[in-house]
């Protein structure tokens, strides 16, 4: 049995699976589409965007090595940054300090990618879909342990089950997430 | 492992309460009470669990459209399902002379068409001795368990409906592991192909082709059946009525099962795309589309890749249609995103493209409307009306209003459609009519295969009078004279006319006046690789080499453009094959390049100017004054040098990004530059080297600027000669024709036509729109 599973980065960057490939879209699409709105673009410019990240996310994500010290979202970040350009220039728009719109600065205003912000809907966007890796009951247990705080005899007792149940419920779903989210958000 | 192991020490243990990277505990937590004791009691949270506490805390719900786009992104990853490579179902062992081979009781002899959902071959029954067509599934399609089961199910359900519309299957079997249909052999083609070869179709046969399917899709859907993926490649048009026969019923599911969705990208509804459950309304919102695309000759969410189009599909409305306001309204309501909108049945649509049908028939004005019909049936019995008509009072008839109709000198009549029917228009150069305000398509009187009108459509608003120019776009000439590939030509004028130079390979240098005879030739000296003229056609230049290094053959030779004679010596000098060659306006620079060096040449006289190169020179083009030159290197880089003076250079230049393609092609605009790449980039930089893109799905290899410099021909790798608007920034017109590599490409000395040759061996003409 695995120690420490590969997380979710790794096993996309290794670029032939595509259950991970598909869980990574299901992660990002809804922060990525949230940016284009604070960007200004409307909804079928906003997925057109999206879809050039995308693009270029599949074929360059194998070039980037899970490395402790480059950080996944700086990378992101150009990625944005470029599609942004891109994007300034076929619509002949200007960014947000005016100018030309291939020099748009990496400081740019209209472009940024907060920590918190990402982290947060990341972690929840996680949340959600990580309900379905787990059998009803581990998730509620966890659920009633880590969020709503109860101690875990009460918990154990509701359920039925052990208390070191309890423990394990609740270690399996961080670990599953801590795997998920490795390498994508600041630990 | 003993029950009893060790109990971890204290980090270890926190960390893996806290699901943190430590050695798997699962089991011995599982049951070691002692841990539970230390487990239990408040821990510190760290960054991960404070996140999920807090996320877990408040839920801004996803929007629908998000979660569609999603599983619309999960299929940019390439996957075995979703790639479209070739393969051959070989079919086993021949057993006679001409035949393929077998599947299994049936002789085959040839492969009619290969797509997506498998190879159709054209074969015998034997036992009835009739011509059959066999359709044999794809392999790639099978690996999913249920998959067979399914489309057998779907094709048997098929079978049963005897309808005009449907192709008969005369039996579904499986051999060799892979089901099998075997259908009638029809003469004709698909849709697809007549859309492919002549563009947009005549009013007409829209109305005709799409109640014909409208009415085969009825008799399915009656039986229970959604086809899925109907679209032009799925309708046949029998010859020589081209009455429509619907072909491929059930197959989309066996499709579905394996790519994870069933449906071909442009064509799927909306509820396709995200793999909701689909009705037979999913078939009319395809239906839609096919009839969009019969009258605009584009689809309505086409876009250059698969999921572009499918996101389209989710996120855009199409362009207003350029049919008659009676059918671009049911194609409207076709293409609703929500099935509830769209027309209730196939029937429906049939019946109304069959009153569309009469009434442009007799080119009378619709007064007969059929909802109020419906509503007086019922108003009659109430006594009173006893008339069967109500005719509306006509409304005040809008003045018509002067079109002055230009047409190419050598084009013939052109035949314009509105509601009001059909109008004539002579060719040949301009013709004034009269029109009423609407919506107009247009079409050839004379359907000339491989020529489209530009524009297909155009709309009349009232008191305007205005110009429309209609070019009919496509390849005017071709030339096969050549042995070998061309790989470079050029276009000098001729007194008022033009004449079309072409190296090839064959060893030969071609001059060719389209529509004047047969080509003369020279012979080089050497295959010949690049090709360069001035445009009156006094200096032309050839270059070349082969491998056996012949140094005699390395030489750039000197033509008189107008004869094909020798003129002078030739340039000695080069070491390697020489692909790269250029010549400024007035004659008196040249530029060549192999894969070591750059030579300058004064062409009066003097030793050239030697520079070796550490990149690659890939192509170069001079400034029109001649005095300065520019290059493109592999590695995506443009160099600015003075003729006269090549060393240092003036200016390198590339696009953004960290890597830029290598550079195949460069241009010298009256603006600025152009420059075009191997990953199918043009580049189009002004004086002060800003860069535009257009992106094309084709390597460039070459590139030319028309004389006004506000477009730009980009010869591309997959056979297509692209044309693009300088001022649009993008592709106005693809033209088809080559096969393989497109080498080289020039404008006519008026801007209205182009030329092009490739390793097809052939040089084409052909006419591109007006301005």
């Amino acid at each position: 049995m695995n120690t420490t599973p590969v997380s979710l980065l790794e096993r996309v960057a290794g670029g032939a699976d595509p259950a991970a490939w598909g869980r990574f879209v299901d992660l990002y699409t809804p922060l990525l589409m949230r940016w284009c709105g604070r960007l200004g673009l409307a909804d079928a410019d906003a997925a057109d965007f999206t879809q050039d990240v995308f693009v270029i996310l599949v074929q360059h994500l194998p070039e980037f090595r899970y490395d402790a010290a480059k950080s996944f979202r700086a990378w992101l970040k150009t990625v944005l940054m470029n599609v942004w350009r891109k994007h300034c220039r076929k619509a002949a728009r200007a960014p947000a300090g005016g100018g030309d719109p291939a020099l748009i600065p990496d400081t740019d205003p209209g472009v940024y990618v907060d920590e918190a912000e990402h982290q947060d809907f990341l972690v929840r966007r996680a949340l959600a879909l990580a309900r379905t890796d787990f059998e009803p009951e581990t998730w509620r247990v966890c659920w009633e342990f880590l969020v709503n705080d109860r101690p875990a005899a009460d918990v154990a007792t509701e359920f039925g089950v052990t208390v070191n149940a309890v423990y394990l419920a609740k270690s399996r779903v961080l670990r599953h997430l801590r795997a998920e989210l490795a390498g994508l958000v600041d630990e | 492992m003993t029950a009893a192991d060790q109990c971890p020490n204290p980090a270890d243990l926190e960390d893996f309460l806290q699901g943190r990277g430590a050695p798997d505990l699962d089991r011995h937590l599982a049951a070691c009470e002692s841990c539970a004791g230390r487990a239990a009691g408040p821990r510190p949270d760290d960054a991960m669990v404070s996140a999920v506490r807090r996320a877990a805390a408040g839920d801004t719900p996803v929007p629908e459209l998000t979660e569609e786009l999603a599983t619309v992104f999960r299929r940019l990853l390439p996957t075995v399902a979703n790639s479209t490579a070739d393969w051959a179902a070989a079919p086993g062992p021949g057993a006679a002379d001409g035949e393929l081979g077998r599947v299994g009781p049936y002789p085959v002899f040839e492969v009619l068409g290969a797509g997506g959902m498998g190879v159709v071959y054209r074969g015998f029954d034997p036992a009835l001795e009739r011509a059959v067509a066999i359709k044999v599934i794809r392999p790639a399609l099978l690996a999913t368990p249920g998959v067979v089961e399914r489309f057998l199910a779907e094709a048997r359900a098929a079978a049963k409906v005897e309808h005009d519309g449907i192709v008969v299957v005369h039996a579904v079997e499986v051999h060799a592991d892979r089901p099998c249909l075997v259908m009638p052999l029809l003469k004709g083609e698909t849709l697809e192909a007549r859309l492919k070869a002549g563009g947009p179709r005549p009013p007409a046969e829209v109305l005709r082709v799409g109640r014909e399917t409208a009415a085969a899709l009825a008799a399915a859907h009656a039986a229970g059946l959604v086809h899925r993926d109907i679209k032009p490649g799925n309708l046949w048009l029998e010859a020589p009525t081209g009455r429509v026969r619907v072909l491929d019923f059930g197959l989309a599911v066996a499709a579905g099962a394996a790519a994870g969705f069933a449906g071909t990208p442009g064509y799927m509804a909306p509820e396709q795309v995200r793999g909701a459950g689909v009705d037979h309304r999913a078939d009319l919102f395809s239906l839609g589309c096919v009839l969009y695309r019969m009258v605009a000759g584009v689809g309505p969410f086409d876009a250059e890749t698969a999921s572009g189009a499918l996101i389209r599909t989710l996120t855009r409305t199409p362009a207003a249609c350029p049919a008659a306001p009676a059918l671009a309204d049911l194609i409207d309501r076709l293409l609703s995103r929500s099935p509830a909108d769209r027309p209730a049945s196939a029937a429906a649509v049939a019946d109304e493209l069959a009153a569309l049908e009469g009434a442009t028939a007799t080119r009378r004005r619709r007064v007969v409307r059929r909802r109020w019909l419906a509503g007086l049936v019922t108003a009659a019995c109430l006594g009173g009306l006893a008339a069967w008509f109500l005719q509306e009072p006509p409304p005040a008839p809008p003045a018509p209003v002067e079109i002055t109709v230009t047409t190419d000198p050598d084009d013939g009549p052109l035949i314009l459609t509105g509601a009001a029917g059909d109008v004539r228009v002579a060719g040949g150069g301009d013709t004034a009519v009269s029109l009423l305000p609407g919506n107009y398509t247009v079409r050839a009187a004379v359907e000339r295969a491989g020529r489209v009108p530009v524009p297909a459509a155009f709309v009349v608003q009232p008191d305007e009078p205005a110009r429309v120019k209609v070019a009919l776009v496509g390849e005017v000439a071709v030339t096969k004279a050549h042995g070998g590939a061309v790989t470079g030509v050029a276009v000098v004028r001729d007194g008022t006319g033009f004449a079309v130079l072409s190296a090839s390979l064959d060893r030969t240098v071609q001059r060719w006046e389209p529509g004047k005879g047969d080509p003369r030739h020279a012979r080089l000296s050497a295959p010949g690789e690049c090709l360069a003229a001035t445009a009156d056609g006094a200096v032309v230049l050839t270059g070349g080499g082969s491998k056996q290094r012949d140094p005699l053959g390395i030489r750039l030779e000197r033509w008189d453009g107008r004869t094909l004679a020798a003129v002078g010596d030739p340039l000695a000098g080069h070491g390697r094959i020489v692909k790269v060659l250029a010549v400024s306006a007035d004659g008196r620079y040249a530029v060549s390049a192999d894969a070591d060096e750059l030579f300058v040449w004064n062409l009066r006289g003097g030793d050239p100017v030697r520079l070796p190169t550490k990149l690659r020179v890939t192509s170069a083009a001079f400034e029109p004054d001649g005095h300065r030159v520019l290059t493109g290197d592999e590695a995506g880089a443009a160099t600015l040098r003075d003729a006269a003076r090549p060393e240092p250079s003036l200016r390198v230049f590339a696009p953004p990004g960290e890597k830029p393609a290598a550079v195949k092609a460069v241009a010298v605009r009256p603006d600025g530059y152009a420059t075009g790449c191997e990953d199918g980039s043009v580049w189009l930089w002004d004086k002060a080297f800003h860069p535009k893109r257009v992106a094309t799905p084709g390597e460039v290899l070459a590139l030319a600027v028309s004389p006004d410099g506000r477009r730009v021909l980009a010869a591309g790798a997959d056979g297509a000669v692209r044309l693009v608007s300088v001022p649009r920034g993008e592709v106005v017109v693809t033209l088809a024709g080559h096969v393989g590599r497109v080498r080289g490409v020039a404008f006519t000395p008026d801007g209205r036509g182009a030329a092009s040759g490739g390793e097809d061996r052939t040089v084409r003409l052909w006419r591109l729109p007006f301005e």
